[in-house]
This record gives C-alpha cells, structure tokens and sequence, in this order.
C-alpha cells in the first residue's frame, strides 16, 4: 500500500528479492500513477486499474479518506501476480478482498492509522498474520472459506446485503458510500453516530421491505456473532 | 425537488412500464384468441404454436440475463444464480427451436417428427442449472426456518409429489403399458416438482418481503409447466392426440409468460 507522496506503508512479499524493493516499487506506482492522472485524457484525471509488466500483474485500487487534518489523501493498493491462468476479473476481485480486511482489520484500526498525517511502515505489519496463512490458496477458495472480518455493525450489514441488493442500490443509500471493487460497498469516511444511525435504518427499512424483516433480523444476527467472535463491541 | 432530467426519467419508466404490461396482455389474448378460436389450419398452427414457445423461451432468457446485469454478472451470489436461471432458459429455448424443426421437416418434407428427440435432452437438461440455481440461493439465505413454516413446506412438498404420482401411475394404467416414450414424459412433472419445491422454500422464507411476489411468479409458471407436462404426457403419450392446439402448449405458454413477469418484477423492485 502506498501513500499518494510515493511513501510505501504496508508491503507484504513472497520470495527473495531486492533489498528495499518496497520503496522502489512504491516510487515507481506513484510515478505511473501520476502519468496517467496527467497525460491521460479523462475527465475525472483518471487512474490506473491494471497493468502487465513481462510476467507481473499489477492490479491497483485507490483509496481516498479524509485524514485528521480534513484534507483528502490518496492511497493506493497494489496486488502484484504471477500472470499465467490469473484472470484480471479475479486479481481485481482479490485485490476488493484484501483491501476490505485491511481496512476492517483490527476493529477497524488501520483506517484510523492511516488518517495521521504521517502513517508509519510499522504500524500495519500485524497484517502479516492475515496475509501469511492465505497467500498460496487459490482466490475461489479464500473466498468461499475465509469471509471478511466486518470492523462495525454498518460495515458489517453492509458486507451482508450486497447478496440480495445490486451494488449501485446500495450506493444511493448515502454519499459517502463508496464502490471498493467489484463486489463490495465501503464507508470512506467516518459517520457521526446519528449518521450512523440513519444509514442503519434506511438499510433496514430497505431490507426489511424487499426482503421481509425475518431475513433482515437473520443478517443482523449474522453480523453481531461474527462481530462477537472477533472481540468487536457493537 | 425533483429535477427535470429525473422527471423525464420516471415518466419513461412509467412508459416502459406501461408498454411491458400492455405487451403480456396482449400476448395473453393473442394466445387465448389462438388455443380457444383454434383460427388457423393445422399446418400454420403446428408452426406458429413452435414459433410462439421459442419467442417466449427467449424472451425469457433475456430478460434473466438483464437481472443478472444488474447484480453485476458472475461478480455477486445473486448474479451467479440468475445466469444459472438463465443457462435453463437458454437451453428450453434450443428445446423449443428443435422441435419446432423437426415439426417444420414434418409439414415440409413428410418426415415424421420422432416421438422423443433431442429437444428432450436440451428441455430436461434445461432443469439442471434451475435446480442448482434455487438450491444455491436458499443456501445463500442466511435464514432458518421456522417450525410451522417447515412443516407446511414439507406437507405441501408431500401433497404435490403425491398428486404427481397418483396422476402418473394413472396414466400408466391407462395406457397399459409401460414405454420408453411414457418414461421420458413422466420424467419432466418429476423434474418440475423439485423446482416447485425449491421455489416454495424462496416465497415461503421471503413471505413477508416483496422480492416474495415474483418468486411467486415464478412458481406459478412453474405449476402452469407442470400441468402442461402433464396435459401433454396424457394426450401424446397415452391417447396420442396431441396436435397444435393442445391445452399442455397453453399451459407452457402462459408459464413462459408467468417467468417474463417475475423476472419484470425483480427488475422493478430492484431498480425502484
């Protein structure tokens, strides 16, 4: 994960490799990053989602947040793949996964790091014990055993109902909804607790409408035992 | 405030809308005008009544694939199960188109069309991914079952497999003998009560919901196939009457249509 000042802030790699390769391939993000934003032409300066690089994938997510100065800063995910059989729809789709669980991770902590205006190298390697048992499963079966650890209830409602309402529904629910990949819904910023409570009762007038208040009591069950499991209080 | 521009988008919903329901309604009384006056010679018929069904069979496919573009394909559960919906559909449609080839080689070139041929194959295949489909969306629903609810779920289960059975066996006894023909067309009411079955589990767990009522659609066109099977394994398979105008093409007709309306019906619900 880098920084949008071209400062690398989580790495995690496979394999021998150079020393201090974090800082060269972050440098090197950055830098393309920011040649497509400028020379590209595209209304919104554009950025890149994918590239192929001889043998490497490289599929790119960019994360905007607002951090404790109230300025909007730029993050950007990297996955980097061996190409062969990897289909780009997967490596994006697995990219969604692990950004999703690092932004969740540790109750929802490393959002919270990554809003001071100098995020550390070192206070995200704990990720490491996430990455480290997965990074040689195949992605069909990550998904299918390894559900995303929610960091709040919202988050949590939010990660249920994208199942049985389409992503761009649930975009409207509020503004600061924000599409992370493929499949999953974000809360890019924080929500003050009325917010909150808000965006929890059009979720749950919605739900309960389209779907009977039965289902909707059932996700939110769901969401509260694995919320219980991983020690968040909610 | 409502702005111009989603004005104009409302009333052209509202126009769509509009054109959809007139368009079944008129496909209704076209079809009833079709099976009940019975206006054109039984060659025409025999042709149109195939045309009629591919039509629907495809109508239906594509509206499925238009749902599944709105849960974003193979990227969400909801839209790997509809494409599966729409596997099904695709496959009674290549059903439907051989055997209305094979009753055009009839008509125009003396053939006569085999009693069981391979759109057998493609309409029993056409179940499978149905089957899946629904029995992968009620695992997805992360909700039990309350007690009396499974208990009226299994006695109507039960009521419909007995009923199935009793008209089967009957059929059976009727014809007096057992063939390879009757056992194929026994096979498709069998088929279709697991689907009834499957679905009865979505209405009955999304009952309080309004997602419920196209699943209830849906059910129903699953019914109106039954009872076309039925209808047709008596008339073709025990008494060998079936022609153009059989009531089982009826049924397999305003079944079709029943699938066009619910899948309308996500699309609605889910866009509103």
């Amino acid at each position: 994960m880098v920084h949008e000042n071209g400062t690398p802030i989580y790495s995690f790699f496979t394999g021998k490799g150079i020393q201090d390769r974090e800082i060269l391939v972050s440098g090197f993000i950055t830098a393309i990053q920011a040649f497509a934003k400028e020379a590209m032409i595209s209304p919104d300066g554009g950025d890149i989602q994918s590239m192929k690089l001889s043998q490497t994938l490289l599929t790119f997510r960019l994360i905007k947040i607002h951090n404790n100065d109230g300025k909007l800063v730029q993050f950007y995910f990297v996955l980097l793949t061996d190409l062969g059989k990897k289909q780009k729809l997967e490596m994006e789709s697995l990219l969604e996964y692990l950004c999703l669980n690092f932004l969740s991770y540790n109750e929802g902590d490393f959002r919270n790091k990554m809003r001071d205006t100098f995020p550390q190298l070192e206070e995200f390697k704990q990720f490491n014990d996430f990455l480290a048992p997965i990074v040689n499963v195949e992605w069909k079966d990550i998904k299918k055993r390894i559900k995303p650890i929610p960091s709040s209830l919202l988050q949590g409602m939010l990660n249920e109902i994208k199942d049985y309402i389409p992503i761009d529904t649930i975009l409207k629910f509020h503004p600061k909804l924000v599409r992370l990949g493929p499949s999953y819904v974000w809360l890019s910023d924080d929500l003050s607790t009325e917010e909150e409570q808000e965006l929890l009762y059009k979720i749950k007038e919605n739900v309960s409408h389209l779907l009977g208040e039965d289902l909707y009591n059932s996700l939110v069950e769901n969401v509260k035992n694995r919320l219980s499991f991983v020690g968040v209080k909610y | 405030m409502i702005s111009m521009s989603e004005k104009k988008e409302s009333e052209k919903g509202s126009l769509k809308s509009q054109i959809w329901i007139y368009g079944c309604i008129a496909v209704i009384v076209y079809l009833l005008i079709f099976y009940f006056l019975q206006p054109f010679d039984e060659s025409t018929a025999t042709l149109l009544r195939g045309v009629n069904l591919i039509c629907l069979a495809a109508v239906s496919s594509l509206i499925f694939i238009l749902v599944a573009h709105q849960f974003n394909w193979f990227n969400t559960k909801t839209g790997q199960i509809i494409m599966l919906i729409t596997i099904g559909f695709i496959l009674w449609t290549i059903a439907e188109i051989i055997f209305l080839g094979y009753d055009a080689r009839e008509i125009f070139l003396g053939i006569e069309a085999p009693d069981i041929s391979e759109a057998d194959i493609f309409y029993i295949a056409g179940y499978v991914p149905f089957a899946i489909a629904l029995f992968w969306n009620i695992r997805t629903i992360k909700m039990k079952f309350k007690h009396v609810i499974m208990l009226l779920w299994i006695a109507l289960s039960i009521l419909i497999f007995v009923l199935i059975i009793w008209i089967v066996i009957s059929f059976f006894l009727v014809a007096g003998e057992i063939t390879f023909i009757n056992i194929v067309l026994a096979i498709y009411p069998f088929e279709d009560f697991i689907i009834i079955s499957l679905v009865l589990v979505l209405v009955l767990k999304f009952r309080s919901g309004e997602i419920g009522k196209p699943w209830g659609l849906i059910i129903i066109g699953f019914i109106l196939e039954a009872i076309g099977d039925i209808w047709f394994f008596y008339e073709d398979g025990v008494l060998g009457t079936y022609g153009p105008y059989s009531l089982a093409d009826l049924c397999f007709a305003l079944g079709y249509l029943a699938y066009i309306a619910g899948a309308f019906y996500f699309r609605w619900l889910y866009k509103h």
